[in-house]
């Protein structure tokens, strides 16, 4: 008998469970330049006094100014070409006898976009020479990823895994179609104005996992599950690997591909700059968002315009999901017999006379202590507190009831968060 | 440390991990192993069974006592356990009483040195109890538990258990073989001032005179839970 009662190892237990968090991203997070931090690791030379091009591998997107200390990254985007995909044979001059492809300088960071895909192949399918298809592990030659839209889920976010059937991503289809005169025919909108700056304002679609969670596909890079979309869930426009929280979409399908685009792009010129879909007086249409788009322009180029104008920029919801996080959790049963703890030390229990308050003077011989249990500590053996547990109210203690407090410790990542702005 | 939300009449358990025990954890070396427990009741004041009786004063503590959230600091989380005492019929609980050299001043709590002359000071922590010829069995502490601002002083020919983040040294001292009229244990340790800078009274030195650090020591009774703090008042020119 003492102030400590130990703890037998049949009332420590250990479970695990499950914790959801719903996710919500802003479309103007996403669009909002102040909100996507680049790095600008690749550069090039200049050509005369032209001062080359600079660009990212890809953006973090974070729920403020990401200058902001309380900034949290949310997700990486970019985008990456299949090397044996239409877009690249198309613009390829040959192979060094290195095995380096080699691209016309019109191009720009077609060996980035390429290794960017093979990355992602090599982490998600288990080999950089692999395309993805959507659906999943389909043979038709259409159905496979030739210019690809990654999204990766920071795991601040994407926790230890992204629960099936709740990933939504509302997506614009076609780039803005607003020139300078819209009573101008139609051809003249896209080109010289800049559709590659401007926000999308029609054609939206939402790209959803629906089905996911009652077909549990699964492959080297965890499980997977099959991006559709919501209009029309038969067709399949890209997956989400769930385990490691990155959603690969389509650009030729979740995009107007054969659209017209127009507007200046970073480029290997004296300026360092050229214009996507030729000057504004000319009547033959250039440009395609794939594949010339996406071969001509920087990834940042590519990311900016995506990110900028395809998913709106009011404050309606970008993507949504709910997480998962696992948690380990150890049950300890502190079990106070009705003989136990009836005492205390705090210096209120006693008057100046040593004598017990809660007993009535007079009635010593009816009354016996009680006490009141407001904290649970948990020691080791050498008397250190390890944990310690705060009812939210007192609980009586009396030699006539026993007690029995469950004390959960959980291990994972404690930090509760909800995403809203 | 804000309070808990006692709205619901669910009780609800708000549990953290202390520092010492993230630290034990970091370690992985099996350190971290919950042996025992022990109950607190650190916001609850039992004058309010006196003024109020048994019947209403209960209530009014399970109704009107907000508790603290829990704190990470050892320390400080749970200054007062309960007691498991066999005996059901006690009346009294015994307490701490301080004595020592000239330097101890136990009518106050307090214990006087200096950095320069009286660096040591010999403390006596004896259980006494009013009004009782002697202490149960049960609540004769046999250990005392000590802590002391490291930062300041230490205990002389004795090794601490263990210093905390905030440096506090807590040293795990066994009972004097000798015992008072009513049974009650003691234990007897020498305080000493460690060195000290004039930049630390600088720092720590009190507000009305900064030749003078004010520190606590606490000392516990094991067994009968019983707590004693010391105010150690450090002088800069003794």
């Amino acid at each position: 008998m003492a102030i400590f009662k130990e703890v037998s190892t049949s009332d420590i237990k250990t479970t695990r469970s499950f914790l959801s968090q719903l996710i919500d991203v802003l479309q103007e997070d996403v669009s909002a330049s102040v909100s996507r931090r680049k790095y600008q690791v690749f550069v090039t030379g200049g050509i005369g006094l032209g001062p080359g091009v600079t660009s990212s591998l890809f953006q973090t997107i974070f729920d403020q100014d990401f200058t902001l200390q309380t900034a949290n990254p949310i997700f990486d985007m970019t985008v990456g070409l299949f090397s044996g995909g239409a877009t690249v044979l198309s613009s390829q001059t040959g192979t060094d006898a290195a095995g380096k492809e080699l691209f016309p300088s019109s191009s720009l960071m077609m060996r980035e976009k390429i290794d960017n895909y093979r990355q992602f192949a090599s982490a998600l399918l288990g080999d950089s020479t692999l395309s993805f298809s959507s659906a999943l592990d389909s043979s038709d030659t259409a159905d496979k990823m030739d210019v690809a839209l990654f999204i990766a889920f920071k795991r601040l976010f994407a926790r230890d895994s992204i629960k099936r059937e709740t990933m939504a991503i509302k997506f614009y289809q076609s780039a803005s179609i607003i020139g300078p005169n819209p009573s101008a025919p139609a051809e003249t909108w896209y080109r010289g104005v800049g559709n590659l700056d401007s926000t999308s304002v029609s054609g939206s679609a939402i790209y959803t996992d629906i089905g996911a969670a009652t077909n549990k596909l699964s492959t080297f890079g965890g499980q997977v599950g099959n991006i559709v979309d919501s209009a029309n869930t038969s067709r399949n426009v890209g997956l989400m690997f769930y385990d490691r929280g990155i959603l690969v979409l389509d650009l030729t399908k979740i995009t107007s591909s054969s659209q017209y685009m127009s507007g200046n792009i970073d480029a290997m010129t004296s300026t360092g700059r050229t214009t996507l879909g030729g000057a504004r007086t000319e009547t033959v249409f250039k440009s395609k968002l794939i594949p010339d788009f996406l071969v001509s322009a920087s990834i940042d180029n590519i990311v900016d315009h995506i990110a900028a104008t395809r998913f709106q920029s009011g404050s309606q919801t970008a993507i949504t999901f709910q997480n998962t996080t696992n948690i380990n959790s150890t049950l300890i049963f502190c079990r106070a017999a009705a003989d136990e703890f009836n005492y205390s030390a705090n210096p209120t229990f006693i008057d100046s006379d040593d004598r017990i308050v809660v007993i009535d003077v007079g009635q010593e011989d009816t009354q016996q202590s009680f006490t009141f249990v407001t904290s649970v500590g948990m020691y080791d053996a050498n008397d250190n507190l390890l944990a310690v547990a705060k009812l939210s109210r007192p609980v009586e203690k009396s030699p006539e009831r026993d007690l029995t407090l469950r004390v959960r410790l959980d291990f994972a990542k404690k930090r509760s968060f909800r995403y809203t702005k | 440390m804000g309070f808990l939300d006692h709205s619901s009449n669910n009780i609800i358990l708000d549990a953290v991990l202390t520092d010492v025990g993230r630290q034990f954890l970091a370690r992985n070396d099996g350190s971290f192993s919950i042996h025992k427990f022990a109950l607190g009741d650190d916001e609850v004041n039992y004058g309010i069974i006196s003024k109020y009786g048994r019947t209403v004063g209960r209530e009014k503590i399970e109704k009107n006592t907000p508790i603290f959230e829990a704190l990470t600091n050892q320390q400080h989380s749970q200054k007062y356990k309960l007691i498991s005492v066999s005996n059901p019929n006690l009346l009294r609980l015994p307490t701490l009483t301080l004595s020592g050299d000239a330097n101890v001043d136990g009518l106050n709590n307090t214990v006087t040195l200096g950095r320069n002359q009286t660096k040591t000071s010999t403390i006596t922590v004896e259980q006494t109890i009013k009004n009782e010829t002697t202490i149960d069995v049960e609540l004769r502490d046999q250990t005392f538990v000590v802590e002391v601002p490291n930062l300041f002083v230490q205990i002389l020919r004795q090794t601490p258990d263990n210093i905390d983040g905030q440096q506090r040294a807590t040293y795990i001292l066994t009972r004097s073989a000798s015992e008072n009229s009513f049974g009650g244990s003691n234990v007897q340790f020498t305080i000493s001032v460690k060195s000290l800078t004039d930049s630390l009274f600088t720092v720590y030195g009190t507000t009305a005179n900064k030749a003078k650090i004010k520190a606590f020591v606490k000392i516990t009774g094991v067994q009968s839970g019983a707590v004693k703090d010391i105010a150690v008042i450090i002088d800069k020119n003794l």
